[in-house]
Formats: structure tokens, sequence, C-alpha cells
């Protein structure tokens, strides 16, 4: 019965080599008749387990040896197969690689949409002055006379309102010239230290080609007790290293705004021409970017702060020209028109 | 104000560059908006003498002019007429380089030879426009230096004055900065009154002030005699180099004057004062006048004037009337010199819309103890330049002198404040070169005397303090790093908090940010049904920027038709703006619209027009991204906004608030705004989604038993909802679908008219424990079951 059974497996064995080794050869080979020689000699109802079914007639030390038989060459069967498998794979693989793929065509698009510059510029300037501990702090765009003008030191019929074209909702209510406003807001609600920046929309009775009658400002205010132009000089020269360039000059003018004494205005190196002078910086080497002071002590009494206490600064600037600046724009009405031409470039 | 730095250099003696000045204006405060060198190659042109002038015989509007030079005689073709023969004007001859590029050649014109041209002001590049050739003075030989005739070499330059400093709108004011910055001294003109013995103002007119109150000083002088005529060349050039008009020899002096001191001056002609009174007043109510430039006025008892007997002769500080004008017949001159009070002035000038160089400087502060020096000045250069007798004496009427201001300044407070130490002795020194001097100083504290033409913008420590800071320069201020405590109180919060996570979430679904001006027009919003009260803006840009818009529907549509109209397949936008509504407030909104195809065009995908699933998938995601997701019900409650399609919207409700809505444009509103292809629009309250604050996140573990997944094709009537199925698979499969997911829609063969299939993958899974087939099997068997009967289903 053993060498019966033992016989049996030799048998299938030597077929199926011989039937592997001629498949082998053949130009027919293929993945599926080497799967299905697998399964005819080893599957479930195969060759070698119809040979094994007689196992149950054989005495207890007879079992094991026809039980590593077989296991024997089902190990030599399917290795062999496997790796006949594998060099077949490779070599589909190897056709495959030697097609012509042609990587040059233009990609799927997937799609994305953009965030308008003025907004991207806004969102990093209150961003840089965070850094030093500035909260961001908004208010209305409709706004009272008092707040808009008389509270920040520019009284009725002072020619200093012309600076500012005014849009008029009612004789006392205006659209903000200015995000200044809000200095008196926050200054009202809150004792100092404080220190806020203001994001926002603002208004001017202009409309020509270097003017838009709605333009952004922000505005930054820190009260504190011995607050100096020093400081004010300071955080103004890290923000500029920081939204243009590390190495632009900055420099410090005198001016006049009537709620901040001393005034000035920040002038940039011109970024187009290095300095050199071009017809962006009319030919002075400087940029106007932003105006600035220590807060005038009238403006502190309107919102009950001593100033002899107090001191601090603000500052101002248009979101507008920096941007500008920034990215080399040349027309403000870009902003506002909205052409995806203009706006996919951010 | 425009400057001219010859005239500038009779008050300073100044050397060096221009550029160098320049630079030191801007640094004392004085921003220079324009520079303009008149220079010119003068190579090529001559000063000429017209001999003589012939009609051209080929042409009616063309001349033959015989000029002579120095040296030479030519035959030139003109084309002005504003010439006489003897007149002496720039000839250019060929070779000659002028203004915008044009060069002059030999040529012949009209058959007649020309051996040059005869410049007017425009070709010499002196000015944008300008009628006929340049005409020179008399006085001018053929052997002059043509570079002093034209002026060349002088600077022209712009300086932006702050309305603070009205004494800088003047050459002497200007110097003053310069003298305390280069230490020159300030070159003041001298005076040379010669009073008339017999003659005396009082007894040719009498002048009364009745609101001093609105005119604290006025002075005056009586000239008689003058010969009214052109000016001389010096006082023509000076004046037009700073863009003002010549009129005649006594109303130029005034002007003089003014540019000079800064000072408004104003003549009358003595004889048409009727009553040889002169009173100030105001006017009375309904009084009207005619100024001198032809416009008529309506005055109010707000109004100051200057009156004779009978009528307004002047509008004060404003302008002066035609009545009393100084024409050529002019021969006896009242010559005024006042304060005025700002606020008068302003007011009236503000409702009349009229503003004059003198109205500007009286509106600002002229300087009250520089009134005189002015008046005599001017009574002086008309009594040299147009003949006649000063009478004796002059009126002032001051009756309530200034008072003279004085400001103590703390030593330490100025070091606080410019972050850098100043000595004592250095803040006398500064302040005294700017004309404020010491009454006292001591090492903490020193008191100082405003100069009276500083009042108007110097009445306090800062002001001191800015003064020491701008002389000293800005550049010595250090630039010192920001220490201390940060602000930080929680109840500044910011408005808009989901702003940000909203924007990104849009640019992710191919959405691009738009800003639009915040106004819009009446027919606009007729466009879109909108009916509610508006705020309008008094003073608006145009009918079409009246309104603050209280909707972003009709920008956002403008700004789709704007980029189809420039070539855009695809239009994807969004705006987070404030609405405004009647009241003023102001309402963070949200609004946006899809047009076009779905996908960018792509060689792998077909082109694809976008429809209502579209604009749903991104309504989805910005509410599934903000966490509203589980509380979000897209509903047909109220009914659709006017611009929406009565069936194709949808309502956006989040725990029973309508926050927004979506859809497909009206038709008719599609057609109103003129746009081809259908558009997908959205708005929403960001106020409302910001209260109602999305939900917290909770984590829930992952499943630890294995799901299984069964498919369910059903065809039900095209009446039948698919929220209506999903709600009936969702109640009766015993809780253990886990997902539901609707993989096809199909209608047409073989689906009988009137209905449709869907074709459903139903995932079965318990977070407790692995289900049996048997379990699974029973509850996808309910499923069918309540199917066929709750939606009339037929299971395929």
């Amino acid at each position: 019965m053993f060498d019966a059974l033992s016989q049996k497996l030799k048998l299938i064995q030597e077929e199926a080599f011989k039937e592997l080794s001629s498949l082998a050869i053949s130009p027919a080979i293929n993945e599926k008749n080497l799967e299905e020689l697998k399964i005819r000699y080893l599957g479930r109802n195969g060759k070698l387990t119809e040979v094994l079914k007689d196992i149950g007639g054989l005495s207890e030390e007879d079992r094991p040896k026809i039980g590593q038989q077989a296991n024997g060459i089902k190990k030599t069967l399917s290795e062999k197969i496997n790796s006949l498998l594998y060099s077949l794979k490779e070599e589909g693989q190897k056709k495959e690689f030697q097609k012509m793929c042609d990587t040059s065509l233009p990609s799927r698009t997937l799609d994305i949409g953009k965030r308008h510059p003025l907004i991207q510029t806004m969102e990093e300037i209150s961003h840089i002055f965070s850094r030093y501990g500035f909260q961001v702090a908004e208010g209305p765009e409709i706004e009272t006379d008092y707040y808009n003008f008389e509270a920040l030191n520019i009284p009725k019929h002072h020619p200093a309102r012309d600076m500012q074209d005014t849009f008029y909702i009612s004789e006392d209510v205006v659209l903000r010239t200015h995000t200044s406003p809000v200095q008196i807001h926050v200054m009202e609600k809150f004792k100092p230290p404080l220190r806020i920046i203001v994001p926002g929309v603002v208004y001017r009775h202009d409309d020509d080609t270097s003017h838009s009658p709605m333009f952004h400002q922000i505005e930054g205010l820190l009260v504190d007790r011995e607050v100096s132009f020093a400081h004010l000089k300071g955080i103004l020269t890290y923000f500029v290293h920081e939204i243009f360039s590390s190495k632009t000059k900055v420099r410090f003018r005198p001016s006049f705004f009537p709620f901040t004494e001393p005034s000035a205005e920040l002038d940039i190196e011109c970024v187009l021409c290095n300095g050199k002078g071009c017809s962006v910086c009319k030919n002075s080497g400087w940029l106007e970017v932003a105006g600035c002071g220590m807060v005038h002590p009238k403006v502190f009494e309107a919102v009950n702060y001593d100033p002899q206490i107090f001191s601090g600064f603000a500052f101002g600037m248009g979101i507008e020209r920096i941007t500008m600046l920034r990215y080399g724009i040349d027309n403000i009405k870009l902003f506002f028109e909205n052409d995806l031409r203009f706006l996919r470039q951010f | 104000m425009l400057f001219s730095a010859q005239w500038l250099k009779q008050y300073i003696a100044l050397r060096g560059s221009m550029s160098v000045i320049l630079d030191k204006l801007s640094h004392l405060g004085f921003e220079v908006e324009s520079v303009r060198k008149r220079e010119l190659n003068t190579q090529f042109l001559k000063v000429a003498q017209i001999l003589e002038s012939k009609k051209h015989p080929n042409a009616d509007r063309l001349s033959l002019c015989r000029v002579k030079t120095q040296d030479e005689e030519y035959r030139v073709v003109c084309g002005a007429k504003n010439y006489q023969e003897g007149d002496k004007v720039i000839l250019a001859l060929p070779g000659a380089e002028l203004a915008q590029g044009l060069k002059i050649k030999e040529s012949t014109i009209r058959g007649e030879a020309s051996q040059g041209m005869l410049c007017s002001q425009t070709e010499l590049g002196f000015l944008d426009s300008s009628e006929g050739i340049l005409i020179l003075p008399k006085e001018v030989s053929l052997t002059d230096d043509i570079r002093k005739i034209l002026g060349l070499g002088n600077t022209l330059f712009e300086l932006n004055i702050t309305p603070n400093r009205p004494d800088c709108l003047s050459f002497m004011g200007i110097a003053r900065e310069l003298s305390s910055a280069f230490g020159k001294k300030v070159l003041y003109p001298k005076t040379n009154i010669k009073e008339s013995k017999t003659e005396k103002i009082q007894k040719r007119i009498k002048i009364y002030v009745k609101a001093s109150k609105e005119c604290p000083r006025y002075m005056a002088r009586l000239i008689q005699g003058v010969k009214i005529g052109p000016s001389p060349t010096w006082l023509k050039e000076a004046l037009e180099s700073v863009g003002l008009r010549s009129i005649n020899n006594v109303v130029d002096v005034t002007n003089f004057v003014l540019m000079e001191w800064g000072q408004p001056l104003h003549a009358f002609d003595v004889d048409k004062i009727e009553g040889g009174v002169v009173v100030i007043r105001k006017a009375s109510s309904g009084e009207k006048m005619i100024t001198l430039d032809g416009g008529e006025y309506l005055l109010t008892p707000q109004d100051l004037v200057i009156s004779d007997l009978k009528k307004p002769i002047a509008l004060a500080g404003i302008m002066g009337g035609v009545t009393s004008e100084v024409s050529e017949t002019a021969v006896n001159i009242l010559l005024e010199s006042a304060y005025f009070n700002p606020t008068t002035i302003r007011k009236t000038s503000k409702r009349l819309g009229l503003s004059s160089e003198s109205s500007k400087r009286f509106e600002r502060g002229v300087d009250i103890e520089g009134v005189e020096k002015a008046l005599h000045r001017a009574a002086d250069l008309i009594t040299q330049i147009s003949g006649g007798s000063i009478a004796q004496g002059y009126s002032d009427i001051y009756p309530k002198k200034f008072l003279k201001k004085r400001i103590a300044l703390s030593l330490k407070r100025l070091e606080q404040y410019l972050g850098y130490k100043v000595s004592s002795k250095t803040v006398k020194e500064t302040l005294g070169k700017l004309g404020f001097s010491c009454i006292s100083l001591n090492q903490q504290r020193g008191i100082f005397q405003v100069p009276s033409f500083r009042y108007a913008d110097i009445s306090c420590d800062v002001d001191l303090i800015e003064e020491i800071a701008r002389s000293q320069g800005y550049n010595k201020i250090p630039a010192q790093e920001l220490s201390g405590q940060s602000f930080l109180d929680k109840s500044i919060e910011r408005k808009n908090a989901l702003a940000p996570k909203i924007k990104s979430l849009l640019v992710s679904s191919g959405l691009t940010e738009i800003v639009n001006l915040s106004f819009c027009s009446p027919q606009d919003l007729k466009k879109i049904g909108y009916a509610d009260d508006v705020l309008k803006i008094q003073n608006p840009l145009g009918e079409e920027n009246s309104i603050m818009r209280p909707s972003l529907v009709p920008s956002l549509l403008k700004t789709c038709l704007y980029n189809l109209h420039h070539g855009e397949e695809r239009v994807r936008l969004f705006e987070l703006r404030h609405t405004y509504d009647a009241k003023g407030k102001e309402t963070p909104w949200l609004g946006g619209l899809l047009c076009g195809t779905r996908l960018p065009t792509q060689w792998a995908i077909s082109p694809k027009e976008i429809d209502f699933y579209d604009l749903k998938a991104v309504m989805v995601l910005l509410l599934e991204g903000l966490h509203f997701d589980k509380e979000v019900q897209f509903l047909k409650k109220e009914g659709s906004r006017a611009y929406l399609h009565p069936v194709w919207f949808l309502e956006i409700w989040i725990k029973g608030c309508l926050v927004g809505y979506f859809g497909k444009l009206h038709p008719k509103t599609q057609e109103a705004f003129d746009i081809e292809k259908n558009v997908f629009i959205f708005e929403m309250n960001v106020d409302l989604l910001e209260h109602l604050k999305p939900q917290a996140i909770h984590c829930a573990s992952l499943p630890k038993f294995p799901s299984v997944k069964r498919d369910l094709s059903i065809l039900i009537s095209e009446e039948m909802s698919y929220e209506k199925v999903y709600e009936v698979i969702q109640k009766e499969s015993g809780g253990i679908v886990k997902g539901i997911s609707l993989f096809d829609v199909y209608r047409g063969e073989p689906i009988p008219k009137g209905y449709k299939s869907f074709a459903f993958s139903l995932v079965y899974q318990s977070l407790e424990r692995t289900l049996t087939d048997q379990e699974v099997n029973t509850a996808h068997d309910t499923v069918c079951k309540a199917l066929v009967k709750d939606c009339q289903a037929q299971i395929r």
C-alpha cells in the first residue's frame, strides 16, 4: 500500500514536471495556463489531492512519510510555477516599459480659486504686527462726523477736512474716510496699555486714474507709558523689512495730520528703481507708503486719557499702494474690475 | 503751491545745487511734488525783430515775414496773427531742437522759402498751450542775452503745503524755513513810503468795521493818481512763473505781495465806491453780488462783505466785486490788507463753492501782525510802478490785539517723546532759528514765545516738540525695538472669525475671491427685484454709485458678465463683504456664483455645462467644512428670491434659521443682466452663521467589526423624491445601515416613461459585533418591502 502510493506520487511528480517543462519552452505559455496547471495538480480537486485521499489506509508510521513526500512535491512544483509566473510578469513589464509614453501631454486640470491680492496683503500685514502683540480690531464703515473727524482733532470748518473728500449719508453721517475712527471706539472702551491693528474699507469722494472712491487702509495704534517716536520708527522699519525686503531703506519725513503730533510720512527707497529715480517715484528715488506720528494730546482728551501720563503712536497706510508696489501693479482700477486674468496671478 | 527758485533767491542767498535745497525742504516737511527746470539749447535761437510782414501769396492764413537778428536778415513763413511790424520775437534757425521733439529745417511752404520759425511759448516748452507767437517786451534789444530774456536756468517747483502751514503759502515763509536750515539770513524787502503832505486818507474815505469778530483787523491805504497799464516785464514774468495771469500794474502788485508775504490784498477803484464809506459787515439776507469772475451770488447773514454806502463791493477775503474793479480807467486806489476770521471765510467759500488764492490763505489763518507789512510793501510797489501818491496816514482798525502765545516745554517730556536727549542749549537755538523767542529756560523746562506767523499751527508743547524734531531731522531719532506687554483683550472679538475658513473652503472649490465697490445703482436693484428701503449717498459719484449695496448679487452678476465678455469660458467667483441696510447697519455677507463648464478645458475630459448639483456640491462642501453639516437643512419653505429660478433653488436652514439661498439664476434676471450662459448663484448671511456657531467636533472611534455591502436597484415614479426614498431606507433598516450611496440615476429604455431607476449601495455595519448574513438579509428585506409599500417602488 505504502509503496503503491509512493509510486503514484512519483509518477504524478514526473508527469507534472514534464508537462511544466514543455509548457515553459512553448510560446503559448501565459499566466492563465500556468494557473490551470497549478490547479490541475495542486488544487482542491487536483491530482495530488486525489492520491492523498487513500492515505487513510496507511499505518500510523507511514502516513507522515507519504505526507512529507506529497508536501515536497507541492513545494517544488509551486516554486517552479511561481518562478515561471514571475519571469512572465517581468517580461510583460519590460515590454510595457518599452512602449512610448508621452509625459509631455498637459496635465489634467484641478480647479482651485485664488484669494484677492488686496485681502492677502491686508492679512499679511495684520499678521506681521500681531507678532508684536497688536490685536485686530474693526469698526463701522458708516460713521458719524464725530468719530471720523471731531474726536480726531479735525473740527468742523477746518481746512484739514479738505485733505479727505467725504461721502455724506446725512449732515452728520459719513462713509468713513480713514480707519482712524476705530482708534476712538477702542480707546473709549478700553484703558491703556493697548495695541491694535485695524484693517478696513474706507471711502473718499475721488475718482480718477490714480484714485478709487473705495479703498483699503490698515491702521495701528499703541498707547502706553513712555512710548516714543523711536519706538514708532523701530516697528515701522521692521514692518517694511518684512513686507518688502530686509534691504529696503526707509526714511521718515515731517508731515501733518491733525490727530498726530509730531507727524511723519514713511518713505521707502523706490522698489522699482532701487532709488535711482523713475517715473513711479517721480525721480525722487523714494516712495511714500504710510503716514504716522505720536497721538495728539487732543485725541487723548477726547477719550479721557491723561496725555501727561500716557503717550502713544499711530500709523496708517493704503493697502492698494503697498500691494501695487509689491507686485508691480500699475493701475489701481485693476483691483476692483475683478478680471480673472488679473486675479489668477496671485 | 508753485515756487520759482529765481524769485525765492531774492529773499535768501542760497548757493549750491537746487537738489540739495529741495531735499532739505522735503526733510523740513514740505513735500516736493514736482520740479521743472526751464532749460533750452539756445545755439540756434536768436532774438529777432519783425521788419515787414506780407500776406503769403498762396495761403490766406499764412504771412511772409522779413526779420532781422543782430547779424543777419531772414525770410520766414508765419501762421500767427498776434504781432505787429517792429515787434521783437524769438527766431529758431535750422538745427534748433524745440519742445516735443520739434526740429527746425529750412523748408518751402506753399512755394515760399522759410529760413526758420518764429516761436510760441508752447514750442519753447514753457507752456502746455499758448496762442500766437511769443512777443518780447519792447525794451529788449537784439544784443541781449537770450538766456536771460527767456529766464532760462530757473527752476520751478511745486511744494505740498500742509493745511497747518499757511505761513508757507508764500516765498517769505519758505525763505524763513530755509534760513533756519542753512543759517542764512532772510533778506526782507525794504519799503520806503513817501506819504503826501496834503491829501489825507480820512478826508476821502471813512472805514467802519461792524463785525469785528469776523474781521479782527482791517487796514487800508489810499493811493491817488495812479496810471493803470501793463506791468513791467519782471513782474509779469514773476507772476507767470508761479502760474498767475498778469492783469494790470496795480492788481499784479497785490498778487505779487500775496505770493511774497502770504497776505491777500485787495485794491478798489475809490471813485466807484459810493458815499465815500467802506463798511465791513455781515451780508443781509437776500443780498446779491457779482464777483470779478462774473459769478452772481445770493448772500446770507453768515457771509462777510465789504460794502459801500449802498451795496457789497467785495466778498470779504474771497473775491472782489465787479462794481469797484480796478480797470484801465481807475486813477485812485484803496488798498486793503486785513485779517478775516478763518471759519467765516471757509463757511462762505464752501457754501458758494468759490475758492481763491485769498480764501485759501484766510481760511488757514494769515499772520495778523503781518497785515501791516504787506500793506506798506504793496503801496510802495504800486507807486514805484504805476506812479501816483500815497495819501497821508492809513486806516488800522484792530480793536482787540491778539494775545501773545507762550508755551512751556518740559525737557524730560521732549526726551521721552523723541527717544533721545536734547540739551537746553540746543532747544533754545533750534527754536530760536524758527522764530520762537525764549522767555525763560533752565535744565528742566523752557517757556517760548510763538511768532505771530505760526499762531494758526502752534498751540501746545507737542507742537514745539515737532518743531525741534523737524529742525534736527527725523533721521536723528533712533529706531528702537518695541518691548512691553501686548494688548490682548478677549472682548475685542473679531467679527468675522469664520471668514478665513469660508474663504479657504471656497478657494479650494475653485472659486476666486473678488472685491467690488460697495456702491450700486437703483436700476441694478430693480433688476434683481430688490424692493426694500436702501441707504443713499447724498453726494454720490453718479447715480450708478448712489446706493450702499444691500445685496452682493448685482455686482456678482456684473463681474460675471465682465469676465464672459473678456473671453472667460468658466467663471467661479465669491465675495465676502459687508451689505448695508437702510438704517446703515452693516452685515457681513457671502455671495458667489458658478457659470460655464464644470471643469477647465482639458484633453482628457469632455467639457460639460454645470448644473444645479455642481452648485449644491459647493454648498455641501462649504457647510461640511464649517462643521454645520449635521444641522443643515435644504428646504423650500419661504419661497424663492425674485432673482432665483422659482423651482431650481433651495433655502439653507441651520437650527431653524434661514441663513441663505442658492439656485439657478431666474431666466428674466439672466436676460436683464445680458448674460447668455446659465448662472448658478448663492448667498449667505455670515453674521448669522457666526452666531449659530458650528458644532464642536467629537471624534468617533473607528468601527472594529467588518461591514457588509449590498446593492439595491429600484424603479419608482418621477414624482417620488430622493429624499423620501432615503428616509425610508434610513428608518426601516433597523439602525444598521451606516452608508447609503446613490450611484446611478437612470431614465429611458427599458424604463417606462414617468419612471426612473435609482441604484444604491448600502453598507450594513454594527459597532458592537460582526453582523451575521441572516441579520443583514432580514434588514435588507425589510428595506425592500418598505420601499415597495411606502414608495411604490419595484425592486429590480
